[in-house]
């Protein structure tokens, strides 16, 4: 069962701007220059106010200007939806038609130790 | 469709077979490749094997060495309607309709065909029901099959699809642009690289390994963290220059392709470890051992970390050899071969795998298209369905043929004494070496009515038959083989047979009763129309003999090639089968073969450089008026029509007509000549004739004379054929008259071997094949004698006949004594002759010989038999044999002194060595003398020789011409001494 809804993409994208900040609360001027759009501002406003609804923006106020907090974390939710791909094409890798520069191969502690030892072994 | 269908699996699975079994080969071999070879090795073999898989389309070699039928791959035969009512035991009588369209009693009856599944359905309704309802289906498995295979393909790109674009949608509600300095150096590898375009770098978090995607307009993904990026991106920039992307894509279609085969998919999962490990080596060429461990130490670094954390993981669960594999193959710094040789074997291996293997379906008929197909053969023929049931097909091979033969299952089942190769509807044969085409069997029916009649047969078993048999002509000319009409007929018929393409208009009503017959003798090839019912019946029918019309082509003894075509004329022993008509025509045939000639003037050969050359097909013979005629040489000749039926007429057209200026017809009494062929008789068919064929040429039409500027023949010859032969006198009362006529009704001289004109002063002997001028005056005085001399032949000193021609003096004989014979022959044994022509047995040479003693006293005579042998030529390109030339060696003085002569005074006879004088007229007290012009003779004019006029011995010799321009009339002043010319002086 999925734990959070599915936000649209722009709602996302401003997610994604909090997340990156540094410090919160976050203001929205800060917010928006981290957004790779030329969203104005009442945009954005637009927005956060969306994401408050839904419960993963925290508001407060500070002075005149609203300070701007993640209740959900990312990792969470980014897990809620790679899980839901992982489910719905488990099995064999994300895709055949991209190049990556290693392939996961469930490597165990063990492995990854073998690996080094064969790293260093190599002696000319 | 079910062609299409069958046609398609075999070649897949052609394909997948031996491209397969390549592949475990290659599978097996490659750890040992990976440590003699580059990883780039195993990258072009993997990619070879991808290309021809990746093309679903197989062409094998005709008559491959491996071959096989997959049975499943044929047409299931439909259920009968027959069939199903005696199953549901419903009497014959019963009238059976189309499926129901209401409730109305009776039995209906409907087949309804899917590429899938064949249905046959018979309802009965009595009484307003439905009493009985009876289904028969029959799986048609080349449509199911190729469905089956539809699907698992759909199936297994969707889902690689889907999963792709689903995960782009992901990345990119994760991404955002990497930070700018680094977009910049991305850049600035890119481009040191050397590819197209940067690609925009993005950090996404759904991922855990850098990665790049898209075909068109490819990306870099970068995980948020824990990434060594400068390694990320020399990485999968080179990903990019390699354009690996495409390669895996390949990978991808391969496998929807040949979902069904593991070894397939087994081989893509390996092209694809091996395209990572070639990325490595690409990266890492030339590095120290140290280099290469740190970027293995950055991979290992960057796998740990990505292994937590909840972010997408990529690759499959098991593998960690593929790792282990992939870590050693980088650290391997140990000097790889490229490989050439063995990647150039591989490729070839795969090319030719797929060619020597040829998979066919079973042969089958089609219920939808109508038509028997045998992918094997790669033939088909078109039999309506009617037809159809009623046949049955042999297979057999025998020396090295094969046929196929098509009859009737009735037929063979009442005929206690049915033979295949005699009572069949249709045969196709082929696989002969020099023919790569199919000919035809032709209907009998004459042959088989009869019999099945005596064996019981109903009167509509006897229709039956017929209609079976009237429908093998369309058939036949439907087949395709090699995906080719053989020959084509839309009114007019064209053929292509080896060196032979041409087309002909025939009618409808005379097509229907022809055939075609391809073949060859020992001398040619040939293409025969023939009568079908003629075929049938005749029992020693020769198709390379008794066609109808016939195109030959064959390689002459220089080389060319020659064609020709003919029109049969009526045989005699076609009479035999048809005695018992009494229609009196003999099945139609006389009207058919004497329609031939209007059809062969119509024939048209196509040149191989795409014009066409009309045949020319100008010559008919009109039964009416018993008249021959030959437009192309433009003459006619009456022939009565019962010597013309014995007669062969050999017309040769070489293909570069313009070689010999002459066209031959040639009418032989076929009677005499049973065995004669004109492509043996070789350059001079006349000799041949006579030496083996004695009496067999009737006529022989020279046209090697036309007067100049026009094409029509000058001279006929006819060589008489003596009265051996019954009829050929009374057409040719006259040996000097041949009534041989131009069209417009003239007649046209017409003469004996020898001839002389006397408005052209020309001499031409047609048996020794030469032409002289002799002036009227001398020939008037000679006497000409032809006769077969023995002579010995040098070497072998064998004594064979020469014929030989011999100028004689006519005053030294004595005409009214009957011993004339003897006379010449005493003057020819005291080589008292003036000329002798003879030709030299082996038939190369023309041997002619001067004056050699003579005791004749007029001297005009002597000068002729002196100069005649300069003046001797050849018939224009009858004969291009060497003339050998022996000049007199009697001599005739001239006293020594002056002589002076204008050319009104004195006749002038010259070549290059000597002159002649010859007085005009007798008493002008002159006699003819020869004058050899001496090696030192002085040449010197004699006062004013106006310009332009040149003076040299030759002119003054051989021309004494003046231009015209000018008055001059030259004086010839001789000076002769101890017979020879000294001096000459012209004024």
């Amino acid at each position: 069962m999925s734990n959070y809804p599915r936000l649209p993409s722009a709602e996302l994208e401003v997610m994604q701007a909090l997340w990156s900040a540094p410090d919160y609360p976050a203001h929205s001027a800060d917010l928006m220059s981290r957004l790779d759009r030329d969203w104005k501002a009442p945009t954005v406003l637009k927005l956060l106010s969306r994401l408050e609804e839904r419960g993963f923006v925290g508001r407060a106020k500070e002075g005149r200007a609203n300070g701007y907090t993640p209740l959900v974390r990312r990792e969470d939710y980014l897990a809620e939806e790679s899980r839901a791909f992982v489910s719905r094409f488990h099995g064999g890798s994300v895709s055949s038609l991209v190049a990556t520069l290693w392939k996961n191969h469930d490597l165990t502690e063990g492995d990854l130790a073998e690996l080094r030892a064969l790293l260093e072994q190599e002696v000319e | 469709m079910t062609g299409v269908f069958t046609d398609f699996l075999s070649g897949l699975v052609v394909i997948t077979l031996t491209t397969g079994g390549l592949t475990a080969l290659l599978l097996l071999l490659a750890p040992a490749a990976a440590k003699r070879f580059t990883p780039r090795w195993r990258y072009w073999v993997w990619l070879a094997l991808a290309l021809r898989l990746a093309v679903p389309v197989h062409f094998a070699v005709p008559n491959p060495p491996v071959a096989f039928t997959v049975p499943a791959l044929a047409e299931q035969p439909a259920p009968r309607s027959e069939e199903m009512l005696e199953e549901l035991d419903l009497p014959q009588e019963t009238p059976v309709q189309p499926l129901p369209a209401s409730a109305a009693n009776g039995v209906y009856a409907g087949n309804i065909y899917t590429p899938i599944l064949d249905t046959a359905k018979v309802t009965v309704v009595e009484g307003g029901q439905v009493k009985t309802d009876w289904t028969k289906q029959v799986i048609q498995w080349p449509g199911l099959l190729f469905l089956l295979w539809c699907v698992g393909a759909a199936v297994t790109l969707g889902r690689e699809l889907l999963r792709h674009w689903a995960f782009l949608r992901l990345c990119r509600r994760w991404r955002r642009p990497a930070e700018p300095e680094l977009q910049a150096e991305s850049d600035r590898r890119a481009k040191e690289l050397g590819l197209d375009a940067a690609p925009r770098l993005y950090r996404c978090a759904a991922i855990s390994t850098p990665m790049v995607a898209g075909l068109f307009h490819p990306v870099v993904l970068l995980p948020l963290d824990g990434t060594d990026v400068l390694m990320a991106l020399d990485h999968e920039l080179t990903h990019l220059k390699r354009k690996d992307l495409w390669y895996k894509a390949l990978l991808l279609w391969v496998r929807t392709l040949h979902w069904f085969n593991p070894l397939v998919r087994l081989m893509c999962r390996r092209a694809e470890s091996d395209l990572e490990q070639c990325c490595d080596y690409d990266l890492l060429q030339g590095r120290t051992l140290a280099d290469r461990k740190a970027y293995g130490a950055a991979l290992l670094d960057q796998m740990a970390a990505g292994c937590s954390g909840t972010r997408l993981t990529t690759g499959f669960s098991g593998g960690k050899r593929e790792v282990m594999a992939r870590f050693k193959a980088l650290l391997d710094t140990s000097a790889k071969k490229k490989g050439g040789i063995a990647l150039t074997l591989v490729v070839l291996a795969v090319a030719l795998a797929g060619v020597a293997v040829g998979c066919y379906g079973a042969p089958g008929y089609d219920r939808n298209a109508q038509q028997y197909r045998n992918p094997k053969w790669n033939i088909q023929m078109d039999v309506p369905q009617e037809l159809w049931d009623q046949l049955e097909v042999v297979e057999k091979t025998s020396g090295g043929v094969r046929h196929l033969y098509f009859v009737s299952r009735a037929l063979k089942e009442a005929l206690p004494d049915f033979d295949l190769s005699e009572d069949y509807w249709v045969i196709l044969y082929g696989g002969k070496k020099n023919q790569d085409s199919y000919a035809y069997g032709c209907n009998r029916l004459e042959a088989v009515r009869d019999r099945y009649e005596a064996a019981g047969a109903s009167a509509e078993e006897l229709e039956a038959l017929e209609r079976l048999y009237e429908g093998a002509h369309a058939a036949m000319y439907s087949v395709v083989a090699k995906g080719q009409h053989l020959e084509a007929y839309d009114g007019v018929f064209r053929c292509q047979y080896g060196a032979l393409d041409f087309e002909v208009p025939i009618p409808e009503s005379l097509w229907a009763q022809l055939f075609c017959i391809y073949g060859n003798t020992d001398e040619f090839y040939y293409v025969s129309l023939v009568s079908s019912k003629l075929a049938g019946a005749v029992e020693d029918f020769d198709p390379a003999e008794d066609y109808w019309l016939q195109a030959r082509y064959w390689t002459g003894t220089d080389g060319e090639r020659v064609r020709s075509v003919h029109y049969g004329t009526w045989n005699y022993r076609y009479e035999v089968p048809f005695l018992k008509d009494s229609s009196g025509e003999m099945f139609g045939q006389i009207s058919l073969y004497a329609a031939a000639p209007d059809v062969y003037r119509s024939f048209v050969f196509h040149d191989s450089d795409g014009g066409s050359t009309e045949q020319l097909t100008g010559d008919a013979y009109d039964r009416n008026t018993e008249t021959y005629i030959n437009y192309d040489l433009k003459f006619q000749l009456n022939i009565p029509a019962e010597v013309y039926e014995r007669l062969d007429i050999y017309y040769t057209t070489p293909y570069k007509y313009q070689i010999y200026d002459m066209q031959c017809i040639y009418f032989i009494d076929r009677r005499l000549a049973e065995g004669f062929d004109m492509g043996r008789a070789g350059k001079h068919p006349i000799r041949y004739l006579d030496e083996n064929y004695p009496g067999a040429l009737y006529l022989c039409v020279d046209t090697s004379h036309y007067p100049s500027g026009t094409q029509e023949p000058a001279a006929v010859f006819a060589e008489m054929p003596g009265e051996r032969l019954i009829s050929g006198t009374d057409l040719f009362p006259d040996a000097e008259s041949i009534p041989v006529y131009r069209l417009d009704g003239t007649q046209i001289r017409s003469f004996h071997p020898d001839t002389y004109d006397r408005e052209t002063a020309l001499y031409t002997n047609y048996k020794l094949s030469f032409r002289l001028s002799i002036p009227n005056e001398i020939y008037d005085r000679l006497y000409i004698h032809t006769e077969d001399t023995q002579v010995a032949m040098v070497g072998t000193g064998e004594t064979v006949y020469a014929s030989t021609v011999y100028f004689l003096d006519r005053s030294l004989l004595d005409e009214t004594k009957p011993d004339v014979e003897d006379q010449i022959s005493r003057l020819i044994l005291n080589r008292d002759v003036l000329l002798t022509v003879q030709e030299d047995p082996a038939g190369e040479a023309l041997w002619v010989q001067g004056v050699r003693h003579w005791t004749g006293e007029n001297r005009n005579l002597y000068w002729f038999g002196h100069w005649a042998v300069s003046q001797l030529s050849p018939l224009n390109g009858t004969d291009l044999r060497e003339i050998v030339r022996r000049p007199g060696s009697a001599a005739l003085d001239c006293p020594d002194g002056e002589y002076r002569a204008t050319k009104s005074s004195v006749q002038y006879y010259a070549d290059e060595n000597a002159l002649l004088f010859l007085p005009l007229s007798e008493g002008t007290g002159q006699d003819a003398c020869i004058l050899p012009l001496a090696e030192d003779a002085v040449l010197t004019p004699m006062g004013n020789v106006p310009e332009g006029v040149e003076v040299t011995p030759d002119y003054v010799l051989s021309s004494m011409v003046v231009p015209a321009w000018s008055s001059y009339i030259p004086t010839l002043a001789i000076t002769v001494k101890n017979g020879e010319i000294t001096a000459l002086a012209v004024k």
